[in-house]
C-alpha cells in the first residue's frame, strides 16, 4: 500500500510559471517597432491590434491593459540575458552527470523497476479503473485496471490521455482572486481567512449555493451530507440552509426520467451485450460516448465471432457514431423522426418474438421514448438478461438542465451571497438562454474549483487549483455502481485540492484531507464498518468487489406513457443535434494535445469541430465542404465550418461540443467552433427550425486522411481499391466462401520469389500481430496509447494539414457506399476501420534503400529502427507502400515544457530532428519480457508481451505474439481463413496480418441481399501448385 | 656572366633530399592526423581513464578489496534489474554508526543521513541515451562486472577501464565464449579459470542457453 509519502524527489521539482506573459510581449514588440517600450503607459494600442491579440492570445487579452506586466517583462528580460552569459562559464563542457541514490530506499523498491497503483477516473459522474506506471514517482503510463469489471484492461483514449493533462503547464499553479477587474495571486490561508468571515456572515448557510459536476464519490457525498444535515454525530458546524445543484452539460436524465416514468423512481439501466443476439440501438453510443462504452465494447467485440454465434447490431440513429460504424443495418433519422420512429409501433413488431434481444434508447431522446424503451425490454423479456437496473445513487437530485434553471433564477432574484463552484466549466457551458455569465456577475463571492484557469474562473472572484485525478484520494462508482478507490500517483504539483477537501474546509476542518476522508467514507459506507485491511486490498485492487447494489426487480409501478402521445412536430428547417467529442468530450479534454491530435473517428478531423451534414443536405442548402456558414436558431446565431459526411441523417446538422473555448490554454483556445451558443434548456440535445446561410468564407480543415488525392482519377482510383484494403463481406458470403478474404486478389504464393536479401530463418521467436476489423470499432484509443508509451510527440494543426503528424498508428477509415448488405440501395453507407501499425514486412522496401543500415530486419523477424544512424534521407519512408514511417520534420520536444519532460517512457529513446520513426511493435516491452523470461529460466509464454495498442484496445482487437508457436493467439488469428495481409500483391509478406470484416446479414430489420465482394479471378489451382504470377 | 655568379643559383645537393623528404611528410601527415583523430576522438582516449572526483573519498579497494565486501552488498539490485542501483545513505551508515563513526572523510555521508538530502555522486560509466544496457541480464548469464568495470577492487577512486564502446560490446555480443564463467563468481573479480576459457566458456553457454543478439532493437530502442 503506497502511503503518501512513497513518492519520488522528483515530483517535488518546482516548475516555472509559465513564459505566456513573455510571448506576448515579445509578440507586442515586434509589432510595433516604432514605440519605445519605456513609455509603456502611452502605447498606442489600437483596435486592430486588440482584436489580433484576442483571435490569436485571447487568454493574454488583459495584460494589454497592464502596463505593469510589461514593465516587469522588460527586468526579467534584462536579469536573463546577464546570467545567460554566466551560463559560459561552465566547465568541463560536459559536465559530469550525477547519480543520487536515496538517503533511505523504501523497502521493495529498485531504481528504474517501474510500480503500478491501481486508482480510478471518473467522467460525468462514472468511473472506470486504471492501473497506471510510475517510475520513479512519476507517473507515466495510463492503462486499464484488469481486475476491474469495467474496464478489464482496456481503457478509453481520455484515460489514456490523462498523463498529459497532469503535466499540462497550462494548468492553473496556483489560487487567484479577481476583485474590482484586478487580478491577483492568492494563498490557501488567504482563503481560509475568507471562508471564515463567510461562515460568520451566513451562519447557518443561507445564501451559500454550490454548484457541482456530476460526482458519485462517496467522499463528496460525504462531505455534502455533513454540510447540509446537521448530522448528530458529526462535530462540523453543518450549514443547512445552503443549496446544492448539480450540472453536467452531457446528461443522461432524459434515461433517467424515462426510468422515474416507468419504475416510479429513477434507476440506470446497465446493459449486458453479450447476452443479446440482437441489439438494436436507437441514437444510442453504446461503444462510444456511453459511461460504459468500455464494457459494452469488449462484451459486443465477444459477440463479433462469424464461426461462432455472432451477434446482429441494428442501429438507428441522427449522426454517425462508432456504435453506427459497427451496425450491421444503419438507418439515419432525423431527431424528429427518430423519436416518433420510437414512438410507433414498428420496432416493436419486427422485434416481437425474438427471443435474446436489446434495446437501447440514446440519451438524447425524450424520456417518454425511454419508458417505451424500457417497456418493450420487458415485453421481450430482456429484463434481467440483457438490461438490468441497479439504483440512481441520488433519486431526489433535478435534472441538471432544472437545476442549472433553479440556480440561475436564484441569482438573478440576488439570493446568492456565495456561489462555490466544484468543477465544471458553466460560463462555458451552461445554456445559453440563462445567460450565466450575467447573472454571475450579481453573486457577490463566487469561488470555482478548476483545473484550469477557464472561463468560469476568470468570472470569479476566487479561483482555486484542483487536483487531477492523478494526485487525488477519493473514490468513484462505475456506470454499475462498482466503487472504485482513487489514490495519488503523486503529491499535487500545484498545491490543487479535491472536491471533497475543499468542503471540509467550508466546513472549516481544513485538516481533513482526501486521504482521511475516502478511508472514513469507505470504511463506514457498510454496517459493519469495514476493516483496514480491506481498505488495504481495495485500495491495491483498486475495485471493491461485489459493490454495487442491483435494483431489486420489481414490476412496472407506474403507468405507462401512451404511446400516441406524439411528441411536438419538429418546426419546418433544419434540425439541430448537439453531440459530445470522441476527443474533448464536453470541452474539458480542449487543452490535451493528443487528444486534439487525435483524428476524429468519422470525420478524421483533428484540432477542429465542424457542422456535419450529409451530402444531400449540403447540395440542398447551397453549401459546400469547407464553407463557412451561419446557423441561425430562435434569435442566436453561430458561424462555423461545414463538413460534409454521407451517411448523416439529411435535413440534419450535428454539431459537436466542447470546441471554440476561450480561456481553456494555450492548446485549446479559439480551436474549432463553440456549438453552445445555440444550446438553449428546451433544446439541451435537439433543436428544429434553424436556418443555413453561407457567409462566403472558407476554412482550412486538418484531416488525418483523404488529403494527399489530387485529381478525381486518383479520387476514383482510390474509392475503387478500397474494398480490397479494408476487405468485408457478409455472413453468408463468409460461410458461403470463409477464403473471400484472401481470393479477394492476386497475391503472390508463398514461395515467391523476392527481389530483397535473403530469406531469414527464425530459430526462436517470429513476433507478428493481428488485427480484427470484425471487431475494431474505430475508437481510435490506440493511437493515444501508442503515443503515451512511445514519447511521439504532438504537432499541431498546420503540420496536421501538411500531412506530417507523427502517430505511429493511425486509424484508417473507409466508406463503403453502397452498405454492402443493403442490396445497392442508394444512400446506404458503411463505414470500416482499419488500424494501420507498421506491418514489420518480411520483405521489407524500407530495410533495402536506407543507406546508412539505420533501419534493419532483427532476428526476430522485427524491422528494427537505430534512431542514432538515420540522416534522414526519407527513402525508407517514400518506399514503404504502407506510409507507417514518421519523419522528424522539427526538433519537437524542444518545445517540451519541464514539467511535460516528466511524462517520457523512459524506455523508449526522445527523437530528434531528423530522425525517421516508427512503430516498433513497442520493442521495449518485447526486449523486457524477453529478459524477465530469461532471468526466470523460462520462455516467453503468449500473452507476455501487449503493446500498448492493444493492452489498450476495449474490442481486445489486436493481438500479438510468437508466429513460431503454433498455439499463440496470434498464429491461431494468422491461420484463421479471413487473415489477410494488407497490399499482399506487393511481395513484401507483411506480419501484421488483418481479419476480415465480417457482417451479419441474418434475416429481419434489414434487406439480406449481398453484393459479392470477389473482384479477381483467383486461380485457386495455381495457388495450389505454388505457381502464380506473383508481383 | 661567370660561373661564380651563377653558382649561387644553382641548389645545393643536399636540397635533392628534400623533395622525397617533403614526399614522405604529405604523405604520413594525413594519415598522422586520421590516425590521431581516430584515437583521439575514440572512446579508448576520450573516456577509459576517467576517474572524476567523488564527493566522498570512498574506497573500493579497501571495502571491496581488502575487506572483502561483495559487490551485491551495496549494489544490491544487480541481478535483478537494469540499473545496478547505488547504496542509499543508510547501507554506508549500517557499519559506520559503529566504525569510524567520527572520521573526517566521512563528514558528507553523515551530513546526508541527518538532513535527509542525498549523496550527489558523479557518474564514471555513462552509456549514451539511447542505449539501454541492463545489468541483471548479463550478471544472469554468466558475465562477470570484471569484464565492463575492470578491477574495481583494486581502484582507490574508480576509473572507467573499457571503452564501453559499440563495437566493443558487440565482440562479447559475437563470441561470448571468454566472458563467460559460472552465475556464482561474477562478482569474484580476481577470479582465473582453472581450464581453457574459451572450453568453459563454450561448455557454459551451451549449458545456460546464451545467445547475445546483435540485431539493433536488442540495445537501442
Amino acid at each position: 500500500m503506497p502511503p503518501l509519502n512513497k513518492i519520488g524527489p522528483s515530483s517535488h521539482r518546482a516548475i516555472e510559471p509559465s513564459g505566456e506573459v513573455t510571448a506576448t510581449a515579445g509578440c507586442y514588440i515586434a509589432r510595433s517597432p516604432d514605440h519605445p517600450i519605456t513609455q509603456s503607459p502611452d502605447l498606442p494600442i489600437t483596435p486592430a491590434f486588440r482584436r489580433f491579440v484576442a483571435q490569436r492570445f485571447p487568454a493574454q487579452l488583459p495584460l494589454l491593459d497592464n502596463p505593469t506586466t510589461r514593465r516587469r517583462f522588460c527586468q526579467l528580460m534584462g536579469a536573463s540575458l546577464a546570467l545567460a552569459g554566466l551560463n559560459g562559464c561552465d566547465w568541463p563542457f560536459w559536465p559530469g552527470k550525477k547519480l543520487v541514490p536515496e538517503v533511505k530506499r523504501p523497502e521493495g523498491r529498485s531504481p528504474g523497476v517501474p510500480v503500478y497503483y491501481a486508482t480510478a477516473f471518473e467522467l460525468g459522474g462514472a468511473a472506470e479503473g486504471l492501473l497506471v506506471k510510475s517510475c520513479e514517482g512519476r507517473p507515466i503510463k495510463v492503462e486499464g485496471n484488469p481486475q476491474h469489471p469495467v474496464n478489464q484492461g482496456g481503457s478509453s483514449a481520455f484515460a489514456q490521455a490523462l498523463i498529459l493533462e497532469l503535466y499540462d503547464p497550462g494548468r492553473s499553479q496556483g489560487l487567484i482572486r479577481r476583485r474590482n477587474g484586478q487580478e491577483s495571486g492568492a494563498t490557501w490561508d488567504e482563503f481560509a481567512v475568507f471562508l471564515k468571515d463567510l461562515r460568520a456572515r451566513i451562519g447557518n448557510g443561507k445564501g451559500l449555493h454550490i454548484l457541482s459536476e456530476a460526482s458519485s464519490s462517496l467522499s463528496v457525498r460525504g462531505m455534502r451530507a455533513c454540510l447540509l444535515m446537521a448530522l448528530p454525530e458529526s462535530t462540523m458546524k453543518a450549514l443547512p440552509e445552503a443549496k446544492w445543484h448539480e450540472y453536467e452539460p452531457l446528461s443522461r436524465d432524459n434515461e433517467r426520467e424515462g426510468t422515474r416514468l416507468i419504475f416510479g423512481r429513477p434507476c440506470r439501466p446497465v446493459y449486458h451485450l453479450e447476452k443479446a443476439d440482437t441489439i438494436v440501438s436507437l441514437d444510442e453510443d453504446l461503444l462510444g460516448a456511453h459511461p460504459s462504452a468500455i464494457t459494452h465494447t469488449r462484451d459486443f467485440a465477444a459477440r463479433r465471432n462469424a464461426d461462432g454465434k455472432m451477434n446482429r447490431l441494428i442501429v438507428y440513429e441522427s449522426a454517425w457514431t462508432i456504435t453506427g460504424a459497427m451496425a450491421d443495418s444503419r438507418t439515419g433519422k432525423k431527431p424528429s423522426e427518430m423519436e416518433a420512429f420510437v414512438r410507433s409501433a414498428a420496432l416493436r413488431e419486427a422485434l416481437a418474438g425474438r427471443e435474446h434481444s436489446l434495446v437501447a434508447a440514446g440519451p438524447r431522446l425524450s424520456a417518454q421514448a425511454h419508458a417505451l424503451v424500457h417497456l418493450l425490454n420487458s415485453e421481450l423479456g430482456n429484463r434481467g438478461k440483457a438490461v438490468t437496473y441497479v439504483a440512481d445513487l441520488d433519486p431526489k437530485r433535478p435534472g441538471h438542465g432544472e437545476a442549472m434553471s433553479e440556480l440561475t433564477s436564484a441569482m438573478e432574484k440576488d439570493e446568492v451571497d456565495t456561489l462555490l463552484i466544484l468543477g465544471g466549466n458553466p460560463v462555458y457551458d451552461a445554456p445559453a438562454d440563462l445567460e450565466f455569465v450575467q447573472k454571475l456577475k450579481k453573486v457577490p463571492n463566487s469561488i470555482h474549483l478548476s483545473l484550469y484557469d477557464d472561463e468560469t474562473s476568470r468570472a470569479c472572484t476566487w479561483h482555486l487549483p484542483r487536483a487531477h485525478t492523478l494526485e487525488s484520494w477519493g473514490d468513484s462508482r462505475a456506470w454499475d455502481g462498482t466503487i472504485s478507490l482513487q489514490q495519488p500517483l503523486v503529491e499535487p504539483l500545484y498545491g490543487g485540492k479535491t472536491p471533497a477537501e475543499v468542503l471540509a474546509w467550508v466546513l472549516d476542518e481544513p485538516l481533513f484531507r482526501g486521504y482521511e476522508i475516502a478511508q472514513r467514507v469507505f470504511k463506514e459506507a457498510t454496517q459493519p464498518p469495514r476493516s483496514d485491511e480491506a481498505w488495504k486490498k481495495a485500495l491495491h485492487e483498486g475495485v471493491v468487489a461485489e459493490s454495487f447494489s442491483p435494483w431489486p426487480q420489481a414490476g412496472e409501478q407506474s403507468t405507462p406513457p401512451e404511446r400516441s402521445q406524439l411528441s411536438p412536430p419538429a418546426a419546418p428547417g433544419l434540425e439541430l443535434l448537439f453531440v459530445p467529442d470522441y476527443r474533448v468530450y464536453d470541452g474539458r479534454f480542449a487543452n490535451n494535445g493528443w487528444l486534439q491530435e487525435m483524428p476524429d473517428p468519422i470525420t478524421k478531423l483533428t484540432w477542429d469541430n465542424a457542422a456535419q451534414i450529409s451530402p444531400e443536405t449540403a447540395r440542398a442548402q447551397g453549401v459546400g465542404h469547407g464553407d463557412m456558414v451561419k446557423i441561425e436558431l430562435e434569435g442566436r446565431a453561430l458561424e462555423i465550418a461545414v463538413f460534409v459526411v454521407p451517411g448523416i441523417a439529411d435535413g440534419t446538422v450535428i454539431l459537436p461540443l466542447g470546441y471554440g473555448r476561450r480561456f481553456g490554454g494555450q492548446v485549446a483556445d479559439g480551436v474549432g467552433f463553440n456549438t453552445y451558443v445555440l444550446r438553449t434548456t428546451k433544446a439541451l440535445y435537439t433543436a428544429s427550425g434553424a436556418r443555413m446561410t453561407r457567409t462566403g468564407a472558407t476554412y482550412r480543415f486538418a484531416t488525418a486522411q483523404d488529403h494527399k488525392i489530387v485529381s478525381a482519377v486518383a479520387s476514383s482510383a482510390a474509392a475503387a481499391r478500397t474494398p480490397e484494403l479494408a476487405r468485408s463481406a457478409s455472413l453468408s458470403t463468409f460461410k458461403a466462401n470463409p477464403n473471400f478474404a484472401q481470393e479477394m486478389i492476386e497475391h503472390p504464393p508463398p514461395g515467391q520469389r523476392s527481389l530483397f536479401s535473403p530469406p531469414h530463418e527464425y530459430t526462436g521467436n517470429r513476433w507478428g500481430m493481428a488485427i480484427d476489423l470484425s471487431r475494431c470499432t474505430g475508437c481510435s484509443v490506440c493511437t493515444v496509447a501508442c503515443q503515451a508509451e512511445n514519447n511521439v510527440p504532438v504537432v499541431g494543426k498546420d503540420e496536421v494539414a501538411r500531412g506530417r503528424r507523427m502517430q505511429w498508428l493511425r486509424v484508417d477509415r473507409y466508406f463503403h457506399s453502397p452498405h454492402p448488405l443493403s442490396g445497392g440501395e442508394r444512400g446506404t453507407t458503411a463505414l470500416l476501420f482499419q488500424p494501420v501499425p507498421c506491418m514489420h514486412c518480411e520483405k521489407a522496401p524500407c530495410e533495402e534503400v536506407c543507406p546508412v543500415g539505420a533501419t534493419s530486419h532483427s532476428n526476430e523477424g522485427l524491422n528494427d529502427m537505430a534512431y542514432n544512424r538515420c540522416v534522414g534521407t526519407r527513402y525508407c519512408s517514400n518506399n514503404c507502400p504502407y506510409k507507417v514511417r514518421r519523419f522528424n520534420w522539427f526538433n519537437n520536444h524542444l518545445k517540451t515544457s519541464e514539467a511535460e519532460k516528466l511524462m517520457f517512457n523512459p524506455d523508449v529513446t526522445v527523437r530528434s530532428r531528423g530522425v525517421m520513426e516508427k512503430c516498433t511493435y513497442c520493442v521495449q516491452r518485447i526486449v523486457q519480457a524477453r529478459i524477465a523470461a530469461k532471468l526466470a529460466k523460462q520462455d516467453i509464454k503468449d500473452g507476455d508481451i501487449v503493446p500498448a495498442c492493444a493492452q489498450a484496445c476495449p474490442a481486445r482487437a489486436i493481438v500479438f505474439g510468437d508466429l513460431n508457436d503454433p498455439k499463440s493467439r496470434v498464429a491461431e488469428w494468422a491461420a484463421s481463413p479471413r487473415a489477410y495481409g494488407l497490399l499482399e500483391q506487393l511481395n513484401t509478406r507483411p506480419r501484421t496480418r488483418y481479419l476480415a470484416r465480417v457482417w451479419n446479414d441474418a434475416s429481419g430489420l434489414a434487406s439480406t441481399t449481398d453484393v459479392p465482394p470477389v473482384r479477381a479471378e483467383h486461380g485457386r489451382d495455381a495457388h495450389a501448385a505454388g505457381g502464380g504470377t506473383g508481383a | 656572366m661567370n660561373q661564380e655568379s651563377t653558382a649561387q643559383f644553382v641548389f645545393p645537393k643536399w636540397t635533392n633530399t628534400v623533395r622525397p623528404a617533403v614526399g614522405a611528410l604529405l604523405i604520413a601527415a594525413p594519415i598522422y592526423l586520421i590516425l590521431l583523430i581516430w584515437y583521439g576522438a575514440s572512446p579508448q582516449a576520450l573516456a577509459v581513464g576517467y576517474a572524476p572526483v567523488q564527493p566522498v573519498q570512498y574506497s573500493h579497494a579497501l571495502h571491496a578489496g581488502t575487506l572483502g565486501l561483495d559487490c551485491r552488498y551495496c549494489h544490491t539490485t544487480v541481478e535483478q534489474a537494469a540499473f545496478a542501483a547505488l547504496p542509499p545513505t543508510q547501507t554506508c551508515m549500517n557499519c559506520h554508526v559503529t566504525i569510524l563513526p567520527n572520521s573526517p572523510r566521512l563528514a558528507p555521508v553523515r551530513e546526508s543521513y541527518q538532513t535527509g538530502l542525498p549523496l550527489q555522486w558523479v557518474k564514471v560509466h555513462d552509456l549514451p541515451q539511447y542505449v539501454y544496457f541492463n545489468h541483471a541480464a548479463h550478471l544472469n548469464a554468466g558475465v562477470s562486472c570484471v569484464s565492463c568495470h575492470g578491477r574495481v577492487d583494486r581502484e582507490e577512486v574508480v576509473a572507467q577501464t573499457a571503452p564501453l564502446s559499440m563495437g566493443w560490446c558487440l565482440e562479447c555480443h559475437r563470441q561470448p565464449e571468454p566472458y563467460l564463467r559460472p552465475k556464482e563468481l561474477v562478482t569474484n573479480l580476481g577470479w582465473v579459470p582453472s581450464e581453457d576459457p574459451l572450453k568453459l566458456g563454450a561448455r557454459l553457454r551451451k549449458e545456460n542457453n546464451i545467445n547475445p543478439q546483435t540485431d539493433c532493437s536488442t540495445c537501442h530502442r
